[in-house]
Protein backbone atom coordinates (compact mmCIF):
# COMPACT_ATOMS: atom_id res chain seq x y z
CA UNK A 1 0.00 0.00 0.00
CA UNK A 2 1.37 3.28 -0.87
CA UNK A 3 1.94 6.28 1.70
CA UNK A 4 -1.58 7.66 2.28
CA UNK A 5 0.08 11.24 2.24
CA UNK A 6 1.14 10.53 -1.21
CA UNK A 7 -1.48 7.90 -2.66
CA UNK A 8 -3.42 10.73 -4.88
CA UNK A 9 -0.35 12.80 -6.08
CA UNK A 10 1.42 9.02 -7.27
CA UNK A 11 -1.73 8.25 -9.16
CA UNK A 12 -1.83 11.56 -11.01
CA UNK A 13 2.22 11.12 -11.56
CA UNK A 14 2.28 11.10 -15.05
CA UNK A 15 0.33 14.96 -15.24
CA UNK A 16 1.96 16.27 -11.86
CA UNK A 17 4.18 19.84 -12.71
CA UNK A 18 7.41 20.29 -11.92
CA UNK A 19 6.95 21.19 -8.37
CA UNK A 20 4.76 18.29 -7.49
CA UNK A 21 6.86 16.06 -9.64
CA UNK A 22 10.11 16.55 -7.86
CA UNK A 23 8.06 16.02 -4.61
CA UNK A 24 6.82 13.32 -5.81
CA UNK A 25 10.40 11.93 -6.75
CA UNK A 26 12.07 13.20 -4.05
CA UNK A 27 9.60 10.67 -1.47
CA UNK A 28 10.20 7.52 -4.02
CA UNK A 29 13.51 7.94 -4.09
CA UNK A 30 13.47 6.29 -0.35
CA UNK A 31 9.87 5.00 -0.06
CA UNK A 32 9.67 0.97 -1.61
CA UNK A 33 5.88 0.64 -1.10
CA UNK A 34 5.10 4.11 -3.04
CA UNK A 35 7.75 2.83 -6.18
CA UNK A 36 5.49 -0.57 -6.33
CA UNK A 37 2.23 1.35 -6.17
CA UNK A 38 3.70 3.61 -9.01
CA UNK A 39 5.47 0.66 -11.07
CA UNK A 40 1.35 -0.65 -10.42
CA UNK A 41 -0.08 2.02 -11.75
CA UNK A 42 2.16 1.75 -15.30
CA UNK A 43 1.35 -1.99 -15.45
CA UNK A 44 -2.03 -1.44 -15.80
CA UNK A 45 -1.90 1.57 -17.75
CA UNK A 46 -0.33 -0.34 -20.46
CA UNK A 47 -2.93 -3.31 -19.50
CA UNK A 48 -6.09 -1.25 -20.05
CA UNK A 49 -4.48 0.45 -23.29
CA UNK A 50 -4.22 -3.12 -25.10
CA UNK A 51 -7.26 -4.27 -23.95
CA UNK A 52 -9.30 -1.40 -25.43
CA UNK A 53 -6.48 -1.10 -28.00
CA UNK A 54 -8.27 -1.29 -32.09
CA UNK A 55 -11.44 -1.77 -30.95
CA UNK A 56 -13.38 -0.84 -33.99
CA UNK A 57 -17.63 -1.88 -34.93
CA UNK A 58 -17.89 -4.28 -37.70
CA UNK A 59 -16.34 -3.97 -41.57
CA UNK A 60 -20.52 -4.24 -42.50
CA UNK A 61 -21.39 -1.61 -39.91
CA UNK A 62 -21.92 1.49 -42.06
CA UNK A 63 -23.27 -0.93 -45.09
CA UNK A 64 -25.72 -2.18 -42.43
CA UNK A 65 -26.96 1.78 -41.60
CA UNK A 66 -26.83 2.83 -45.05
CA UNK A 67 -29.07 -0.13 -46.25
CA UNK A 68 -31.50 -0.03 -43.18
CA UNK A 69 -31.89 3.96 -43.22
CA UNK A 70 -33.91 4.47 -46.09
CA UNK A 71 -36.21 1.61 -46.07
CA UNK A 72 -36.53 2.01 -41.70
CA UNK A 73 -38.91 4.70 -42.95
CA UNK A 74 -40.38 6.94 -45.43
CA UNK A 75 -37.37 9.84 -46.58
CA UNK A 76 -37.26 12.46 -44.59
CA UNK A 77 -39.09 15.63 -44.99
CA UNK A 78 -38.87 19.20 -44.00
CA UNK A 79 -41.01 19.73 -40.56
CA UNK A 80 -44.75 20.77 -41.27
CA UNK A 81 -45.02 24.49 -42.09
CA UNK A 82 -46.33 26.82 -39.63
CA UNK A 83 -50.01 27.29 -39.77
CA UNK A 84 -51.32 30.18 -41.85
CA UNK A 85 -52.01 33.43 -39.18
CA UNK A 86 -55.13 34.36 -37.50
CA UNK A 87 -57.79 36.05 -40.15
CA UNK A 88 -59.13 39.24 -39.05
CA UNK A 89 -62.49 38.35 -40.68
CA UNK A 90 -64.10 36.55 -37.26
CA UNK A 91 -63.34 39.23 -35.43
CA UNK A 92 -64.72 42.50 -37.86
CA UNK A 93 -67.76 39.80 -37.89
CA UNK A 94 -68.21 39.67 -34.52
CA UNK A 95 -67.62 43.32 -34.20
CA UNK A 96 -70.45 44.31 -36.60
CA UNK A 97 -72.67 41.39 -35.06
CA UNK A 98 -72.49 43.20 -31.53
CA UNK A 99 -72.92 46.36 -33.27
CA UNK A 100 -76.43 44.88 -35.03
CA UNK A 101 -77.89 43.66 -31.87
CA UNK A 102 -77.22 47.38 -29.99
CA UNK A 103 -79.05 49.01 -33.01
CA UNK A 104 -82.33 46.70 -32.96
CA UNK A 105 -82.28 47.12 -29.32
CA UNK A 106 -81.67 51.26 -29.56
CA UNK A 107 -84.69 50.74 -32.48
CA UNK A 108 -86.66 48.82 -30.04
CA UNK A 109 -86.60 51.50 -27.28
CA UNK A 110 -87.27 54.21 -29.78
CA UNK A 111 -90.69 52.27 -31.24
CA UNK A 112 -91.86 51.75 -27.58
CA UNK A 113 -90.94 55.18 -26.78
CA UNK A 114 -92.88 56.94 -29.54
CA UNK A 115 -95.91 54.04 -28.44
CA UNK A 116 -96.25 55.03 -25.28
CA UNK A 117 -96.67 58.71 -26.18
CA UNK A 118 -92.98 59.92 -25.13
CA UNK A 119 -91.55 62.12 -27.37
CA UNK A 120 -87.25 61.94 -27.75
CA UNK A 121 -84.98 64.52 -28.97
CA UNK A 122 -82.03 64.08 -30.21
CA UNK A 123 -79.61 66.71 -30.44
CA UNK A 124 -78.43 67.96 -33.81
CA UNK A 125 -76.22 65.49 -36.16
CA UNK A 126 -76.61 62.45 -33.78
CA UNK A 127 -76.73 60.21 -36.48
CA UNK A 128 -73.51 61.33 -37.81
CA UNK A 129 -72.05 61.46 -34.50
CA UNK A 130 -73.22 57.59 -34.01
CA UNK A 131 -71.87 57.14 -37.68
CA UNK A 132 -68.59 58.31 -36.81
CA UNK A 133 -68.38 56.68 -33.50
CA UNK A 134 -69.54 53.42 -35.39
CA UNK A 135 -66.35 53.70 -37.99
CA UNK A 136 -64.09 54.35 -35.16
CA UNK A 137 -64.55 51.07 -33.75
CA UNK A 138 -64.18 49.13 -36.58
CA UNK A 139 -61.40 51.08 -37.40
CA UNK A 140 -59.82 50.20 -33.82
CA UNK A 141 -61.21 46.61 -34.14
CA UNK A 142 -59.43 46.28 -37.31
CA UNK A 143 -56.11 47.91 -36.73
CA UNK A 144 -55.47 45.38 -33.63
CA UNK A 145 -56.68 42.64 -35.41
CA UNK A 146 -53.88 43.10 -38.57
CA UNK A 147 -51.13 43.57 -35.28
CA UNK A 148 -51.74 40.84 -34.02
CA UNK A 149 -51.51 38.59 -37.24
CA UNK A 150 -48.06 40.40 -37.73
CA UNK A 151 -46.84 39.08 -34.85
CA UNK A 152 -47.62 35.66 -35.34
CA UNK A 153 -45.90 35.76 -38.58
CA UNK A 154 -42.84 36.97 -37.19
CA UNK A 155 -42.74 34.13 -34.25
CA UNK B 1 -15.78 18.20 -41.92
CA UNK B 2 -18.85 19.12 -40.13
CA UNK B 3 -18.95 21.84 -42.72
CA UNK B 4 -19.23 19.46 -45.74
CA UNK B 5 -22.29 17.48 -43.64
CA UNK B 6 -23.89 20.93 -42.95
CA UNK B 7 -23.48 21.93 -47.05
CA UNK B 8 -25.13 18.44 -47.78
CA UNK B 9 -28.31 19.37 -45.48
CA UNK B 10 -28.37 22.67 -46.39
CA UNK B 11 -29.69 21.34 -49.99
CA UNK B 12 -31.37 18.33 -48.58
CA UNK B 13 -28.77 15.82 -49.77
CA UNK B 14 -29.79 13.29 -46.62
CA UNK B 15 -28.25 9.66 -47.96
CA UNK B 16 -25.01 11.70 -48.81
CA UNK B 17 -25.18 13.39 -45.31
CA UNK B 18 -25.63 10.28 -43.33
CA UNK B 19 -22.65 8.71 -45.29
CA UNK B 20 -20.78 11.70 -43.99
CA UNK B 21 -21.16 11.44 -40.49
CA UNK B 22 -20.91 7.58 -40.47
CA UNK B 23 -17.40 7.83 -42.08
CA UNK B 24 -16.53 10.36 -39.32
CA UNK B 25 -18.66 9.44 -35.91
CA UNK B 26 -18.94 5.85 -36.53
CA UNK B 27 -16.13 4.72 -34.25
CA UNK B 28 -17.26 6.99 -31.32
CA UNK B 29 -20.46 6.27 -31.45
CA UNK B 30 -19.90 2.84 -31.06
CA UNK B 31 -16.87 3.61 -28.67
CA UNK B 32 -19.59 5.77 -26.65
CA UNK B 33 -22.37 2.30 -26.86
CA UNK B 34 -19.60 0.05 -25.83
CA UNK B 35 -19.00 1.99 -22.60
CA UNK B 36 -22.16 2.53 -21.83
CA UNK B 37 -23.29 -1.36 -22.66
CA UNK B 38 -19.81 -3.23 -21.87
CA UNK B 39 -21.37 -5.69 -24.40
CA UNK B 40 -19.75 -5.57 -28.10
CA UNK B 41 -22.68 -7.07 -29.54
CA UNK B 42 -25.06 -4.35 -27.98
CA UNK B 43 -23.05 -1.60 -28.41
CA UNK B 44 -23.17 -2.35 -32.31
CA UNK B 45 -26.53 -3.05 -32.61
CA UNK B 46 -27.34 0.42 -30.94
CA UNK B 47 -24.97 1.97 -32.45
CA UNK B 48 -26.70 1.12 -35.46
CA UNK B 49 -29.99 2.40 -34.11
CA UNK B 50 -28.46 5.61 -33.09
CA UNK B 51 -27.48 6.03 -36.95
CA UNK B 52 -31.38 5.38 -37.86
CA UNK B 53 -32.22 7.65 -35.66
CA UNK B 54 -30.32 10.36 -36.69
CA UNK B 55 -31.07 9.38 -40.68
CA UNK B 56 -35.29 10.55 -39.60
CA UNK B 57 -33.71 13.78 -37.27
CA UNK B 58 -31.62 14.74 -39.98
CA UNK B 59 -34.24 17.48 -41.45
CA UNK B 60 -34.65 19.05 -37.73
CA UNK B 61 -31.19 19.25 -37.39
CA UNK B 62 -31.22 23.27 -36.88
CA UNK B 63 -27.45 23.89 -36.52
CA UNK B 64 -27.95 25.11 -33.09
CA UNK B 65 -25.67 22.82 -31.84
CA UNK B 66 -22.53 21.30 -33.54
CA UNK B 67 -23.09 18.18 -35.37
CA UNK B 68 -21.13 16.20 -32.57
CA UNK B 69 -22.98 17.66 -29.76
CA UNK B 70 -26.31 16.44 -31.32
CA UNK B 71 -24.95 13.05 -32.51
CA UNK B 72 -23.77 12.40 -28.86
CA UNK B 73 -26.94 13.45 -27.16
CA UNK B 74 -28.46 11.10 -29.60
CA UNK B 75 -26.52 8.43 -28.76
CA UNK B 76 -26.41 8.56 -24.98
CA UNK B 77 -30.03 8.60 -25.01
CA UNK B 78 -30.71 5.53 -27.07
CA UNK B 79 -27.93 3.67 -25.08
CA UNK B 80 -30.05 4.44 -22.03
CA UNK B 81 -33.42 3.60 -23.83
CA UNK B 82 -31.60 0.24 -25.01
CA UNK B 83 -30.25 -0.21 -21.49
CA UNK B 84 -33.36 -0.06 -19.46
CA UNK B 85 -35.67 -2.02 -22.69
CA UNK B 86 -33.23 -4.64 -22.40
CA UNK B 87 -32.73 -5.06 -18.88
CA UNK B 88 -29.25 -3.74 -19.30
CA UNK B 89 -26.36 -5.07 -19.19
CA UNK B 90 -26.64 -6.27 -15.46
CA UNK B 91 -29.37 -8.84 -16.19
CA UNK B 92 -27.14 -10.23 -19.02
CA UNK B 93 -24.37 -10.74 -16.04
CA UNK B 94 -27.36 -12.02 -13.82
CA UNK B 95 -28.60 -14.79 -16.47
CA UNK B 96 -25.39 -15.93 -17.69
CA UNK B 97 -22.46 -14.56 -15.34
CA UNK B 98 -19.88 -16.52 -17.30
CA UNK B 99 -20.45 -16.08 -20.71
CA UNK B 100 -19.44 -13.15 -21.65
CA UNK B 101 -16.52 -12.68 -19.62
CA UNK B 102 -14.82 -15.92 -20.96
CA UNK B 103 -16.29 -15.00 -24.63
CA UNK B 104 -14.22 -11.63 -23.95
CA UNK B 105 -11.32 -13.17 -22.15
CA UNK B 106 -10.48 -15.10 -25.02
CA UNK B 107 -10.49 -11.96 -27.51
CA UNK B 108 -8.15 -10.84 -24.60
CA UNK B 109 -6.36 -13.00 -22.89
CA UNK B 110 -4.24 -12.54 -19.97
CA UNK B 111 -0.68 -11.24 -20.65
CA UNK B 112 0.77 -13.84 -18.07
CA UNK B 113 -0.84 -16.76 -16.13
CA UNK B 114 -0.74 -15.00 -12.89
CA UNK B 115 -2.24 -11.29 -14.86
CA UNK B 116 -5.66 -10.84 -13.16
CA UNK B 117 -8.58 -10.36 -15.34
CA UNK B 118 -8.77 -7.01 -15.79
CA UNK B 119 -12.03 -6.96 -18.10
CA UNK B 120 -14.20 -8.19 -15.06
CA UNK B 121 -11.83 -5.75 -12.37
CA UNK B 122 -13.43 -2.99 -14.83
CA UNK B 123 -16.90 -4.18 -14.99
CA UNK B 124 -17.28 -4.07 -11.26
CA UNK B 125 -16.28 -0.51 -11.17
CA UNK B 126 -19.34 2.16 -10.43
CA UNK B 127 -21.00 3.01 -13.39
CA UNK B 128 -19.73 6.18 -14.14
CA UNK B 129 -16.67 5.52 -13.47
CA UNK B 130 -16.42 2.05 -15.66
CA UNK B 131 -17.68 4.43 -18.77
CA UNK B 132 -15.03 6.76 -18.40
CA UNK B 133 -11.85 4.04 -18.08
CA UNK B 134 -13.29 2.34 -21.15
CA UNK B 135 -13.77 5.51 -22.97
CA UNK B 136 -10.72 6.46 -21.81
CA UNK B 137 -8.79 3.87 -23.30
CA UNK B 138 -10.90 3.44 -26.44
CA UNK B 139 -10.39 7.17 -27.36
CA UNK B 140 -6.87 6.65 -27.01
CA UNK B 141 -6.19 8.84 -23.63
CA UNK B 142 -8.32 12.24 -24.51
CA UNK B 143 -10.27 13.91 -21.63
CA UNK B 144 -11.69 16.00 -23.90
CA UNK B 145 -13.25 13.36 -25.94
CA UNK B 146 -14.35 11.45 -23.25
CA UNK B 147 -16.04 14.84 -21.45
CA UNK B 148 -17.63 15.30 -24.97
CA UNK B 149 -18.79 11.71 -25.54
CA UNK B 150 -20.51 11.12 -21.72
CA UNK B 151 -21.45 15.00 -21.77
CA UNK B 152 -19.88 15.64 -18.65
CA UNK B 153 -17.60 18.55 -17.63
CA UNK B 154 -13.52 17.60 -17.90
CA UNK B 155 -13.37 17.99 -14.24
CA UNK B 156 -15.87 15.30 -13.63
CA UNK B 157 -13.95 12.83 -16.01
CA UNK B 158 -10.32 13.69 -14.44
CA UNK B 159 -11.95 12.68 -10.88
CA UNK B 160 -13.70 9.66 -12.11
CA UNK B 161 -10.65 8.25 -14.04
CA UNK B 162 -8.14 8.93 -10.32
CA UNK B 163 -10.64 7.21 -8.01
CA UNK B 164 -11.40 4.64 -10.89
CA UNK B 165 -7.23 4.32 -11.07
CA UNK B 166 -7.11 3.57 -7.12
CA UNK B 167 -9.54 1.35 -6.83
CA UNK B 168 -8.32 -0.83 -10.13
CA UNK B 169 -4.52 -0.61 -8.97
CA UNK B 170 -5.50 -1.66 -5.12
CA UNK B 171 -7.44 -4.72 -6.26
CA UNK B 172 -5.30 -5.81 -9.24
CA UNK B 173 -2.29 -6.05 -7.15
CA UNK B 174 -4.00 -7.88 -4.62
CA UNK B 175 -5.56 -10.64 -7.90
CA UNK B 176 -1.80 -10.53 -8.46
CA UNK B 177 -0.64 -11.44 -5.18
CA UNK B 178 -3.27 -14.05 -4.33
CA UNK B 179 -2.34 -15.37 -7.55
CA UNK B 180 1.47 -16.13 -7.09
CA UNK B 181 0.68 -17.04 -3.40
CA UNK B 182 -1.95 -19.76 -5.06
CA UNK B 183 -4.21 -18.48 -2.85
Amino acid sequence: MPCAAFEDLLTGYAELATGERQRADAHLAGCGDCREYLETLAALDRELSALYQGFQPHAGFAAGVLSRAPASSKPPRKPMAQPHPPSAWPEVLDFCGWAAILAIVALLAMTSAARSGIALRFPPYAGWYAAAAFAVAALLTLTWKSKSAVSFRHR
Amino acid sequence: MDEEIRAHLDKERWTEALDQLLRQYQTKVFHLAFSMLGNREQAEDTAQEVFIRVWRALPAYRGASSVSTWIYSIARNTCLTALKSAGARRTVSLEDPGTRAAAERQSHPPSSPHAPDLRRLVDDLPEKQRQVVALFYLEEKSYEDVSRLLGIPLGTVKTHLHRARKELAVRWRKEHTDAVRGV
